[in-house]
């Protein structure tokens, strides 16, 4: 198992209540393995800690007790700074809301997360990517233009582009399509397949859409805060 | 994309936020280095009017009552190459137009030459005024209303070389009045500000030719004044004055001479002063101590039984130092002749007055004679002495010279034509007392043995009339005495001035720091409105804050982007910032130079800024928004990413505390304050000396209290409570519960705003409602005057009252107590320089120690006590060698002195000594304010030539007051005596303090709407994050009123519990200084003043739910 990209070990998480005395148990020992370029997909219904699981393997919230792996490296010892890092360089995100910011154009949303690094060596060569990905995504005409001047799907486009400016190891997507209409859905999910098979790059979405699911390689079900293997319907 | 572009996008999308962030951070920042150019432009002012004041003199030397020559300045000059001197003669005057109509008293008159512009500002005016002409500097031309061609009657002391505190000095003839003309009016820079004491406030000056003035009062070739400027090297100008001073003074500059005296075997030492001063004949004693020392005094009569001679003089003759001996031969056999080998009671006749009085050897001869007593009062003391010798009028017992020239007696024919200066009955001077006059003059009838004449005789002034010795010595006895005698021990030495007057230009007060402070609620305001702007712009774009923690950017990154925007702002407000703080500074120089006025004493100030003042202003300011910024933006930063990222319209709202801890803990917390405040007003009572401690502290915890008290409401609001929601407003009270930092924070702002401005309104100090009250700031004194020349006699006595044709019945029911004045610099509240040498006022202490006078605030015994049973005798209490106790007014030596109490003043008295003044007591807002009062015995010993009382506080009944005022004015109109009523002279200087706090009130009452305009953006935002939930109450069929209703309830309840919280805690810390207060306090104004802020509160609250509500609500429901 140790040439996976990620695991999880036992990931459990609770929510104190609000008394103080109880608390919410939203996962109950979460086993899971993802390698390199590995596209899987994870389905359950609403309250199901589908989110919850993603922000612990995107290092976003820690586990309540459980062990995150990624790359070999045990989540839990890093530091603050280190898990920015983490998270800037291999893992990209896409949200159900796309998040664009509306000060700036397509190319520079998708530019943003470049600037996180600081080194302006890094940055070089970003913008050329950024250019390429977004005439990828069929947006090459678009990139001058504010979040307010796209689409919702063309939003979540950018959204995926910006994702993976980094060259990251795993894109986390928590219900890509959830605010798009059904043939901007389907064409988004067409999308992020080949952007996994282009850019080999591991994948996990979250997403209570069967279709979608179906789409990746793998697919668990989260139920009750406990995953296991699940079964696509048509 | 570039970090610089990111933030630049930001700035421009978010630029309405943005703009009224800067508005906020322009308003502080325009604040901030608004009231530090105040500082600057005081500080400027005061530094240019002490550079008019002393032009370009470095040092000085001021004689007070003795004249030096006036070619001291060429003798000096010639040594000093490069350097200017300048004599003058300088008295205090009385000037009236002449006709009547106006007049001034405390003008200085100065009499000068062409050098004396020399050393103006800007190389002077250059013209000295022609003889009777006059010229003037504008506060005396706009005082008098007078103009060049005027006549002026001027009123001076008349110049006397004999003390006027003497025995024989008359109180007649003190003054006398020159007519002049105004000439020309010169301009302060034309060096008509000239003057010797630090104050912003022009002196009254009159300026005439030196040789006409001197030809005036009798002072040919005399000068009390030498200016001098120094050459331009490093070398110190008063020291290098004071060594070429060493070099060239002579005798005559410290009025001694020193003669051969005719048909003698003697040359003599003597001064027109009567006396010689210790210091000249310590010296002398040092030369030789068995040179002859005389001292001859004038006594009423020599009595043997029932016979009396009236009128004579009487010599004590030894050796300087008792017992020495081995002079030259001739000064030995004269002592031997006169006085030697006599007892202590021993006395020596001449044979007219043993045969006068059918005197014989072993008789009880009685002296009687006058001394002067403490408070200038004349009693005659007598001596009985036993008859050992009879000598015949010859040799040296037939020596006329021996009189000194007592004036009124030296130059008179005939005995009868004597007007000595103390009482004396004419009609018992007998035919044969004018022929013993017209034969022997001033020929002493009586000897005594010098020691015995000095105790009885002796007084401040000296203890010797004359000193003689053989003639053949006197080239070497001046020699030797001009070389080991200081002359600073007599008063001829230069004082520094520039340094002084420079140090005094500083201000007293740090204008910057105090309206720094007066402007403290407006920048509060100012900054919490750009934090509160750029929180409530952060919070709007807390998705984006999580999203760029998401994608990996660390938090410090994230927090630094966010403070970059913030800096970019800030620095774009600083410019307009700066810009309109100069604007506002020029708005509070017009507020000082017109309704203000008081707070700078009546002084113009002229607007300057220095560029590091302004680069330090925007500085802080910026640092300060950036601090408000930081610290508002921390709760937004410690919030969990997904949170962040989450969040619609704001960050999320906190959960309730179902537990309601933290409610009881407020109300815990509430109650401990109130308790703790409601112990600390019972324990500190009215006691003024704490009742600035007691405000503060039960202030502060009120405050708290009412806040913590609130918190408990507002967590109560926000339960649900299970019997439902009765009405609109109800759910309006619950929703100022759901973000209570927030609403606390609001309810903060008003409530510490209204405390301060009540507060303030309430500290208004008031003058005494009955300024007979011995305990009041009036000390029961109803009237306080000022002379400008000195009142010589004691008027609590009937003798004295009648040497100012007074009688008893004029001042029946009148308690007068007269103070000696050392002139010097103001150190009242009126002042706005530094007092360098503060006024020093000399009284009988135990005259207001048993009249229980005045309150007093601090006292500090030599041994460190902080309460003595009877404060005032501290002024008489030991605190080592050359240190003088002395008690100011509280206020004074706080806030314009800067001391405390065991702190010291340096001073130097008139032998050029250095001592210290020690502040060991203070007295509680009283008209004592200015002045140091310190013991009367010890300040004569000090300053011996400050003849007479210039300053009176009077004990009135106060229906007397106007008929006793308009008595005591009119018989001391020549004196230029100026009564105040006392509580009138406490309004001015309380007008001072009441000046401050009203700028304090006008400023912080535009912070307290600064404040208001930020409860509406809380409101505004409060809205604009429920709008979805607006919208479901329109939805849900609520009207546009309703919904109105639902906002202003909520946030109607945050303005009134502010108000209330402010007000409540002002009037109950207020209530230790207000218990005993006869006058209360005016409820008036305090009303309007929380009006004002309520409605103000009222109509943001207003304007923001208009703001909020408008447009089409449902839309929201969509975008939810």
């Amino acid at each position: 198992m140790t040439d996976a990209l990620v695991e999880l070990r036992g990931i459990a998480k609770s929510y104190a209540g609000v008394d103080g005395a109880s608390s919410a148990q939203v996962l109950r020992g979460v086993d899971l393995s993802i390698a390199e370029a590995e596209p899987i997909a994870i389905i359950g219904p609403s309250g199901s800690g589908k989110s919850t699981l993603l922000n612990i393997i995107g290092a976003l919230l820690p586990p309540s007790s459980g062990e995150v792996i990624f790359a070999g490296k045990n989540l839990a010892g890093m530091s603050k700074a280190e898990l920015a890092l983490l998270r800037n360089q291999s893992i990209g995100f896409i949200f159900q809301s796309h998040h664009l910011l509306p000060q700036c154009s397509a190319l520079e949303n998708v530019l943003l997360p470049t600037l996180a690094s600081g080194a302006a060596a890094e940055r070089a060569g970003a913008k050329e990517r950024a250019q390429r990905l977004l005439q990828q995504v069929g947006l090459s005409d678009r990139l001058a233009h504010r979040p307010a001047q796209l689409s919702g799907g063309e939003c979540q486009r950018v959204a995926v582009v910006r994702a993976l400016i980094n060259q990251p190891r795993i894109v986390l997507a928590d219900e890509p399509t959830g605010s798009l209409d059904e043939t901007a859905a389907d064409h988004l999910s067409e999308l992020l397949a080949e952007l996994n098979a282009s850019e080999k790059v591991a994948m996990v979405m979250v997403t209570h859409s069967h279709r979608l699911a179906a789409r990746m390689q793998r697919v668990y079900e989260l139920h009750m805060g406990a995953l296991r293997p699940g079964e696509v319907r048509a | 994309m570039s970090i610089r572009q990111y933030l630049l996008r930001s700035l421009r999308y978010y630029w309405r936020t943005n703009l009224g962030v800067l508005l906020g951070a322009a308003c502080a920042t325009a604040v901030l280095v608004g009231a530090l150019a105040v500082g600057d432009s005081v500080r400027h002012s005061l530094r240019e009017q002490a550079l008019d004041r002393i032009g370009q003199v470095d040092a000085a030397i001021v004689m007070r009552e003795r004249y030096f020559r006036d070619d001291l300045a060429q003798r000096m000059q010639r040594r000093m190459p490069g350097a200017s001197l300048s004599p003058a003669l300088n008295f205090q005057g009385v000037l009236s137009v002449q006709g009547g109509g106006s007049r001034t008293g405390i003008v200085d008159v100065y009499g000068v030459e062409e050098s004396f512009f020399a050393l103006g500002p800007a190389g002077g005016h250059g013209q000295p005024p022609e003889a009777g002409k006059a010229l003037i500097n504008p506060r005396l031309a706009e005082q008098l209303r007078i103009s060049a061609g005027d006549v002026l009657l001027l009123r001076v002391e008349k110049p006397s070389a004999l003390p006027r505190d003497m025995m024989m000095a008359t109180v007649d003839d003190v003054s006398f009045a020159i007519r002049v003309e105004v000439g020309e009016i010169i301009a302060d820079e034309d060096f008509g500000r000239f003057s010797l004491r630090s104050s912003q406030i022009p002196p009254f000056n009159l300026f005439l030719s030196l040789p006409w003035l001197q030809d005036q009062v009798d002072l040919e070739g005399r000068a009390n004044l030498l200016l001098a400027k120094g050459p331009a090297t490093d070398l110190d100008p008063s020291e290098e004055a004071n060594r070429i001073l060493k070099q060239e003074w002579t005798l005559d500059d410290i009025s001694v001479e020193m003669q051969e005296l005719e048909d003698s075997e003697f040359f003599e030492l003597s001064s027109d002063r009567v006396f010689l001063d210790r210091a000249v004949t310590d010296a002398l004693a040092g030369i030789d101590p068995a040179l002859m020392g005389v001292l001859t005094y004038f006594v009423n009569e020599l009595r043997i039984g029932d016979r009396a001679t009236p009128y004579s003089m009487v010599s004590g003759i030894g050796p300087l130092v008792p017992g020495k001996s081995g002079s030259d031969p001739a000064t030995q056999q004269a002592i031997e002749v006169l006085a030697a080998g006599l007892a202590a009671d021993g006395i020596v006749l001449n044979d007219w007055a043993a045969t006068d009085l059918q005197a014989k050897t072993g008789d009880r001869v009685e002296l009687s004679y006058y001394v002067m007593g403490s408070q200038l009062r004349l009693q005659e003391d007598s001596k009985s002495f036993e008859l050992e010798r009879i000598l015949p009028i010859a040799g040296v017992a037939a020596d006329p010279e021996l009189m000194p020239a007592f004036p009124g007696l030296a130059e008179a024919d005939d005995c009868r034509d004597w007007e000595p200066g103390v009482p004396m009955d004419l009609e018992r001077i007998r035919d044969e007392d004018e022929e013993y006059w017209d034969e022997h003059r001033g020929t002493p009838k009586a000897f005594i043995d010098l020691a015995s004449a000095q105790a009885i005789w002796g007084n401040r002034f000296g203890e010797l009339s004359a000193v003689r010795g053989a003639k053949g010595r006197m080239a070497e006895i001046g020699e030797r005495l001009t070389a080991e005698l200081d002359p600073a021990r007599l008063g001829l030495f230069f004082t520094d001035l520039r340094g002084p007057a420079l140090t005094a230009g500083t201000s007293a007060t740090d204008f910057g720091g105090l309206f720094l402070g007066l402007s403290f609620f407006l920048i509060t305001a100012g900054l919490l409105l750009t934090a509160l702007l750029f929180v409530f712009g952060v919070e709007q774009r807390a998705n984006e804050l999580g999203l760029l923690l998401a994608l990996g950017f660390a938090a410090k990154q994230v927090r630094r982007f966010f403070l970059g925007e913030a800096a970019l702002i800030a620095l774009l407000a600083a410019l307009p910032g700066a810009v309109i703080g100069l604007a506002y500074t020029q708005l509070v120089l017009y507020g000082l130079g017109t309704l203000w006025q008081d707070a700078v004493g009546n002084t113009s100030i002229d607007f300057h800024v220095g560029s590091g003042t302004l680069a330090i202003g925007i500085i802080a300011s910026l640092l300060s928004a950036l601090g408000a910024i930081a610290l508002a933006l921390r709760r937004t930063f410690s919030l969990p990413t997904i949170d962040l990222l989450s969040s619609r319209n704001g960050i999320p709202m906190p959960v309730a505390d179902k537990t309601g801890r933290s409610g009881r803990l407020s109300l815990i917390i509430a109650l401990l304050c109130s308790l703790l405040a409601i112990m600390l007003v019972i324990v500190t009572g009215s006691a003024a000396t704490q009742a600035a401690g007691a405000f503060f502290g039960a202030g502060a915890l009120l405050l708290i209290a009412g806040l913590a008290a609130c918190r408990h409401l507002l967590g109560r609001f926000a339960r649900p409570a299970v019997a439902g929601l009765p009405s609109m407003a109800a759910l309006g009270l619950r929703n100022s519960g759901r973000r209570p930092g927030r609403s606390l924070a609001t309810i903060a702002l008003l409530a510490s705003g209204t405390f301060l401005v009540v507060a303030v309104q309430s500290n208004r100090l008031e003058a005494p409602g009955d300024p007979s009250l011995r305990a009041s700031g009036t000390g029961g004194f109803t009237l306080f005057g000022r002379s400008t020349l000195p009142v010589l006699r004691d008027l609590d006595s009937t003798a004295g009252r009648e040497a100012y044709a007074l009688d008893d019945a004029d001042l029946e029911g009148v308690e007068l107590l007269p103070l000696r004045v050392r002139d010097g610099d103001d150190a009242s509240c009126l002042n706005l320089s530094l007092p360098q040498n503060p006024r020093l006022v000399g009284l009988e202490a135990s005259a207001l120690a048993e009249r229980g006078s005045f309150q007093f605030a601090g006292m500090l015994g030599p041994a460190g006590e902080s309460e003595v049973s009877a404060p005032w005798s501290l002024l008489d209490a030991d605190y080592g060698e050359d240190v003088l106790p002395a008690i100011g007014d509280a206020a004074s030596v706080t806030w314009t002195l800067h001391k405390g109490l065991g702190d010291d003043l340096e001073y130097m008295d008139e032998a050029g000594q250095a001592f210290q003044v020690r502040i060991v007591g203070t007295v509680s807002n009283s008209i004592l304010q200015g002045n140091l009062v310190v013991a009367a015995d010890r300040f004569e010993k000090r300053f011996p030539s400050a003849s007479g009382y210039r300053m009176f506080l009077i004990d009135v009944p106060v229906d007397r007051r106007d008929e006793v005022a308009q008595r005591l004015t009119t018989n001391f109109t020549d004196i230029g005596l100026e009564l105040t009523a006392s509580e009138d002279r406490m309004a001015a200087f309380n007008a001072v303090q009441n000046t401050y706090l009203l700028i304090f009130q006008v400023l912080g009452g535009l912070g307290l709407l600064l404040g208001s305009a930020g409860m509406g953006m809380v409101v505004l935002r409060n809205a604009l994050e429920r709008r979805s939930e607006l919208a479901l109450a329109s939805a849900l069929g609520f009207s546009r009123g309703a919904i109105l209703r639902l906002v202003w309830s909520e946030h109607g309840m945050l303005l009134g519990l502010g108000v209330g919280v402010g007000v409540i805690a002002a009037l109950l810390a207020i209530l230790p200084a207000n218990a005993n207060s006869a006058e209360g306090m005016s409820i008036l104004p305090l009303l309007l003043l929380v009006a004002a802020v309520a409605l103000s509160g009222a109509i943001w609250v207003w304007v923001a739910s208009a703001l909020a509500t408008r447009g089409p609500l449902l839309s929201a429901l969509k975008d939810e």
